[in-house]
């Protein structure tokens, strides 16, 4: 059971890509695809937060700690801060191209995007 | 070993990002994403991250479901 | 390929995807655990060498600033290429805002709403600005109060409607700053350079850690990243709002 709880952040990382996958592959709205795609971005977050963290550090803000004070590790905080700001751009992008094939074709299913003419 | 706030933040972070795929509708969706959002925010303060944490709710609780309703409200007024 | 052609051949790949996960996860060291030496080196240096007590920001825009550069125009890119998507096309018009069309059946505009929302997005701009001067003292930093002055600018439209944002913050300002923003990071880098040091290197008086003027140059970039992501955020939403309520097909629709 310890084992398993040590497990746990990892284990929710690949739940959420996993399933953030399954919402992408079995999606009939384009809108839906797009935000099951941000779940699926946020599965590395989590994943990248839980490999920088310390068992029993601070934030890694010094303020009001003396220099010295064990924290977590900054660099992959770093890195999840620009991609999730990153991140809405990109799912703005995503969804202009979503409703400009609304307005050409009329549904925004993946499925019928290409209509059947004849 | 994570602690008890932890790992109660990992399981309704699970239980969210679920139910954030199995809410078909996009305009329900959007509601349910704002509040994964949130969660995902709790967790990555758990965790020790408050920068990373005001840039997930200042983007997923404001810019996103902004964003998602737009393109949801332009899509319903080119069908009517 | 039918739905459950695609279900069956998610279920056989996610099987071996998660199989590979399961064992690539098995092998990490243990949450909590695991020590990192570059972490640790930049946590005992930045107070030290920057004058910076949070560290993310340091990482994020002195020590690690090249990769924020890339990260930047990433935004930057995404950006201008939404604008080209939603950009009026060729039998489109542009006509008067929807939502203040008369005869539109709508609620009417509440005086609550508009007073509070107004009095709100002020007090968010606010907000955003502390967030992003203070990044080199607590958590904050130009990606984070960017989005917050982002959402300011969804609050003003949700309280007063499409012409008050237009007035507040017209597409031409938020173009400029979004161009002055990204080209500011690149300028204060080739700066560096002209003076004859490395590209982004810190060449100003570094200031005392726990006041505004900390970080030296780090404190210039922090203002022209916070720049470049509120204006660039804000002009996302505002494309959104004119393609949902000014941009129609000719001849209506």
């Amino acid at each position: 059971m310890n084992q398993l709880i040590t497990w746990l952040p990892f284990g929710v990382a690949a739940w959420l890509f996993m399933a953030g996958l399954y919402g992408i592959v079995t999606s009939r709205h384009l809108v839906h695809l797009i935000v099951c795609l941000s779940v699926v971005q946020s599965s590395t977050y989590v994943l990248l937060l839980a490999v920088g963290y310390r068992t029993g550090a601070l934030a890694p803000v010094l303020v009001d700690v003396p220099a010295g004070t064990p924290t977590v590790d900054p660099i992959v905080q770093a890195l999840c801060l620009t991609d999730v700001v990153v991140e809405v751009t990109v799912m703005a992008v995503l969804l202009a191209l979503a409703v400009q094939a609304h307005k050409r074709f009329g549904t925004a299913d993946p499925a019928r995007l290409r209509p059947q003419r004849g | 070993m994570p602690s008890p706030v932890q790992v109660a933040e990992l399981l309704v972070v699970a239980m969210a990002g679920l139910a954030v795929v199995w809410t078909r509708e996009p305009v329900r969706q959007t509601v349910v994403v704002g509040f994964f959002g949130l969660q995902l925010a709790v967790l990555f303060f758990t965790f020790q991250a408050p920068d990373v944490a005001l840039s997930a709710l200042a983007v997923s609780s404001v810019a996103l479901p902004l964003m998602l309703l737009l393109a949801l409200a332009r899509m319903r007024r080119g069908r009517r | 390929m039918t739905p459950r052609q695609r279900l069956l051949a998610f279920l056989l790949g996610g099987m071996g995807l998660a199989g590979l996960l399961a064992w690539g996860m098995a092998g990490l060291p243990g949450f909590g655990s695991h020590r990192a030496a570059y972490g640790q080196l930049v946590t005992r240096l930045s107070v030290p060498l920057r004058n910076t007590t949070d560290v993310v920001t340091a990482v994020n825009l002195d020590f690690r600033g090249f990769d924020t550069i890339g990260e930047e125009f990433i935004l930057f890119c995404s950006i201008t290429a939404t604008a080209v998507l939603l950009r009026r096309q060729t039998r489109e018009i542009v006509g008067a805002p929807r939502d203040q069309r008369p005869g539109r059946r709508s609620p009417g505009r509440d005086d609550g709403v508009l007073v509070l929302g107004t009095a709100l997005g002020a007090l968010v701009v606010c907000f955003g600005l502390y967030v992003v001067g203070h990044g080199q003292l607590t958590p904050g930093g130009g990606f984070q109060g960017g989005a917050i002055l982002a959402g300011g600018v969804a609050l003003l439209y949700l309280a007063s409607g499409l012409r008050a944002v237009e007035r507040a913050a017209p597409e031409w300002l938020l173009e400029i700053g979004e161009a002055v923003g990204a080209g500011s990071f690149v300028a204060v880098g080739l700066a560096s350079l002209a003076a004859g040091a490395a590209f982004l290197q810190n060449l100003l008086p570094l200031g005392t850690p726990g006041t505004i003027t900390a970080g030296g140059a780090l404190g210039l970039i922090n203002g022209a990243v916070g720049l470049e992501v509120a204006a660039g955020t804000s002009l996302v939403v505002y494309l959104f709002l004119v393609q949902l309520l000014r941009i129609e097909a000719a001849g209506g629709g």
